[in-house]
């Protein structure tokens, strides 16, 4: 173990002569403070938790990690609350198990961490105002272009009409027939 | 002095750039041999001055002389060399440089290809790539020069960013994005090549075919490659953020897909002129776009953004490109107008125009979404995010009906075919991809979109096998040979058929992937003391040990695990975190463990500092990642086999119309009664 006591001294010293300040600020405080999270001591709740026998609490979890992925990490670059290690992550996902057990629905939660960040800590934008554009226009988009699409399409199988043999028989284009004719001759 | 050699090159090509869009214009008009080798000329005379700048980089990044300015800002001593030299590519002057410097590579190829060529397509493409590097060099001999002298020169620096020196796989994705990315500036010279000269038949096509298809390769293969690189650093479990640098290359991906399909439809039947102009054009547009998007900081803020120089410049050239491709196109509007003509609606073509269509929604989804919180901005204040729920909720119908033509466009002829013929080719397909969505549904997928995509898999798989079967068949009965003779010969004379079918194969592949990763992935997050043992399903991890080692660049605290798979001892993982002095959060190292089902993936996410005694580790099982970079790799074969050069009998190799009937040949020996003996 003393080697890796000396490790993590070694590690404070980087810290603490590294060239950013702001992490030399942040080393300062206490130790506790330092870039390395401190990982809570396991206690009887963790032994419980690793033992995941109980569905109810299993079904909590699932759905805290469902809220969780449509919350923004506001502290990481584009990660949703539920992929970050960052610590204010973890205290957010805290929260948001914390509020479901006390009875919150998810959209009580979302309304909840809206009331603090604003809208933007949502991943998925809420369908309301300005934001319906996007969510109307890609459909928009693909029903005018479908229309536009079947259209040309009448168009030309209309052009062609006349110029298709009447009996139906596979239309076959001439230079595929020459071309075929040749790879035969040669086998 | 390597300063001076670098900015004096940059200038050199940034002349010799002005005299190819100049001499290649002129001399595409005036057809005057000498302004054409001229342009010629010019253009391997930027390749060198760049390639002089990028060597003076190299060497300057190398040697550590920090009296040039990017390497005084990404530069530093403990960098171990392999980093230092990828470096280039990590911050804005670097890349931009890079960018350049590919561009110039793929002028010089593309004017050595064709010395001697008399296309008049030709000295037009030099002068419009000429023109793409104007910008570019204008931008390294300006405001992005990475050659600015420093002083007083500095001992050290800070090193590159810590996420692009986390992982080896830094040093293959970025180029491979940026071969694709600006390979696709080949396609867009000769389309505006073609407008200027009016010279628009199926030539501009033909001849830049397999450049595109090697820069689309390219760009899968990089697109795939920053996928696993984002799995294997970032430490979240995943490999697809919808990340806005992530969208701005998939992008141009699916332009330039729709691209490489609806050309087939202008060179059997000479339809949708300006749509493959405007297609390629766009393509290229969001390239640039991307590059914007990527380089210019605008992502962190609209304000941001507006500070530097940089953007607005970019931003100009854009829309510069922009309104002259399209005065280009509106010029030549009398000589775009074909008369469009199809047999019947139930086609090949008519499954491309729909398959453009989809690709072409897609692409205007997702650079919506990218871009919707620079809109809303810009449009009220507000700020809001559109992130991984929206765009998976948009783009799996998407990619699903795009699966699904995958099925039915190659399958179905060309022209026309009959109601039997269509029960013939689809019956067996559609039985297996039922099977297969049964078979999804036995083994307890419930979810409908993972249920759909299997089903849709299984009828593609189907019918691929079946392309594969006829054509070996048809070669065995035209050649008289063996069955694997005979699959070597439609895969060597046709290639370009087969080629894509096998990128098919490995789309396919890739697409189940994340359906299944997506819907079986399950984690879960302990905290364990030395020697306790946590179950994932059919895992067990022991946590034995935390470890500390520092190197040069870095301090890093590790895990070892001891990893039991359904109670056997199946060896040690360590993840790990990496201190680095220029970053204030810890950049973690996940460890991964492969096998074809899944991964079991760890990341180390806090430990007790004081006694090592206690970790917390999350554990992820993955299913089916490996065949993501499995289906990458198909995907990439399958595309080099498709840009071989055409082998076989002594027809001319690129002549359309025997590539055509080649590709019918299956089709027309089903049919014996249309055979004329």
């Amino acid at each position: 173990m003393s080697r890796f006591r000396a490790g993590v001294l070694a590690l404070l010293l980087t810290c603490a002569i590294g060239p950013s300040s702001a992490t030399a600020q942040e080393s300062e405080p206490s130790a506790e403070t330092t870039a390395t999270q401190e990982a809570e001591a396991p206690t009887e709740e963790a032994d419980d938790r690793s033992a995941l026998t109980d569905p109810e609490e299993e079904a909590l979890d699932a759905l805290a990690a469902e809220v969780a992925s449509g919350l923004r990490c506001p502290v990481c670059r584009n990660q949703s609350v539920v992929e970050s290690n960052a610590e204010l992550s973890r205290e957010m996902q805290a929260v948001v198990r914390d509020r479901l057990a006390a009875g919150e629905t998810p959209e009580e939660v979302e309304a909840y961490f809206v009331s603090r960040y604003g809208e933007w800590i949502l991943l998925q934008p809420q369908a309301r105002g300005i934001n319906l554009l996007v969510y109307g226009l890609p459909a928009l988009a693909l029903i005018v272009g479908f229309f536009i699409a079947r259209k040309l399409l009448h168009k030309w199988t209309g052009a062609a009409d006349g110029a298709v043999p009447a009996d139906g028989s596979p239309d076959l284009a001439a230079e595929d027939e020459q071309w075929l004719r040749e790879a035969l001759r040669e086998s | 002095m390597l300063n001076l050699i670098g900015s004096v090159s940059i200038a050199a090509a940034l002349l010799g750039a002005l005299a190819a869009t100049v001499t290649g214009i002129v001399g595409g008009y005036t057809r005057k041999p000498v302004l054409i080798r001229a342009a010629r000329y010019s253009t391997y005379f930027v390749f060198f001055a760049m390639s002089a700048a990028f060597i003076a980089m190299e060497v300057a990044l190398l040697t550590h002389d920090f009296s040039v300015k990017y390497v005084a800002r990404v530069g530093s001593l403990e960098t171990p060399t392999y980093y230092t030299a990828i470096s280039l590519w990590s911050s804005l002057e670097g890349s931009i440089l890079f960018w350049g410097w590919i561009l110039a590579a793929y002028g010089a190829l593309v004017a050595f290809v064709n010395r001697k060529s008399d296309s008049r397509l030709i000295p037009f493409a030099e002068g419009v790539m000429g023109f793409v590097g104007l910008f570019f060099y204008g931008l390294l001999a300006g405001p992005a020069n990475p050659f600015g002298e420093v002083f007083p020169v500095p001992a050290n620096g800070p090193g590159p960013n810590p996420l692009l020196q986390n992982h080896p796989l830094m040093g293959l994705h970025p180029p491979m994005l940026y071969l694709g990315y600006v390979g696709l500036t080949v396609p867009f010279a000769f389309a505006i090549g073609a407008l200027l000269s009016g010279k628009l038949d199926e030539e501009w096509i033909r001849a830049t075919r397999r450049w595109t298809v090697a820069a689309w390769a390219f760009l899968s293969v990089g697109i795939v490659g920053g996928a696993w690189w984002s799995y294997e650093v970032l430490g979240w479990g995943g490999y697809w953020a919808w990340d806005p640098v992530e969208n701005a290359s998939f992008l141009p991906w699916l332009t330039a897909t729709a691209f490489l399909h609806s050309v087939m439809v202008q060179e059997r039947r000479g339809m949708l002129k300006t749509w493959n102009l405007s297609l390629i054009i766009g393509t290229f547009l969001l390239v640039l776009f991307g590059t914007f998007l990527t380089r210019s900081g605008i992502l962190d803020s609209v304000h941001a953004f507006t500070e530097g120089m940089i953007g607005p410049i970019f931003l100009a050239f854009i829309a510069l490109i922009m309104v002259l491709s399209l005065v280009l196109i509106a010029w030549r509007s009398d000589r775009l107008h074909a008369p469009g003509s199809l047999d019947a609606v139930v086609s090949r073509e008519s499954m491309f125009i729909l398959n453009n269509l989809f690709f072409v929604a897609f692409t205007f989804t997702v650079l919506l979404g990218t871009t919707f919180p620079l809109i809303v901005e810009a449009v009220n204040g507000n700020r809001v995010s559109v992130g991984p729920p929206y765009f998976n909720m948009v783009s799996i119908p998407l990619g699903v009906l795009l699966l699904f033509l995958m099925g039915i466009g190659p399958a179905l002829p060309w022209r026309r075919t009959s109601p039997e013929k269509l029960k013939r080719t689809f019956i067996v397909p559609s039985a297996v991809g039922l099977a297969a969505g049964l078979l999804g549904f036995a083994l307890g997928t419930r979810s409908v979109w993972p249920l759909v995509t299997f089903t849709f898999a299984g009828f593609v798989s189907a019918t691929i096998v079946e392309e594969f079967r006829k054509g070996v068949k048809a070669r065995m009965r035209i050649a008289n040979v063996s069955a694997p003779v005979a699959l070597g010969q439609i895969l060597t004379r046709n290639n370009r058929r087969y080629g894509g079918y096998i990128v098919h194969a490995g789309i396919v592949v890739i697409i189940v992937a994340l359906a299944l990763s997506g819907t079986y992935r399950f984690e879960r997050e302990v905290t364990l003391r030395q020697g306790e043992l946590m179950q994932l399903g059919d895992y067990g991890v022991m946590f034995d040990e935390l470890w500390a080692e520092e190197q040069p660049q870095r301090f890093v605290v590790g895990g070892t695990f001891s990893i039991f798979h359904r109670g056997d001892p199946a060896g040690t993982m360590q993840p790990s975190m990496n201190y680095y002095p220029n970053s204030q959060q810890p950049i973690g190292t996940p460890a991964v463990r492969s096998t074809l089902k899944e991964d079991l993936y760890l990341t180390l996410m806090a430990f007790d500092e004081a006694q090592g005694s206690h970790a917390t580790v999350r554990a992820i099982v993955n299913p089916a990642v490996p065949w993501l970079w499995i289906g990458g790799m198909i995907v990439a074969l399958g595309a080099i086999l498709a840009v071989m050069p055409q082998r076989g009998s002594g027809r001319p190799a690129v002549s359309a119309t025997v590539i055509a009937s080649e590709e019918e040949s299956a089709e027309l020996v089903e049919e014996p009664t249309a055979v004329p003996v």
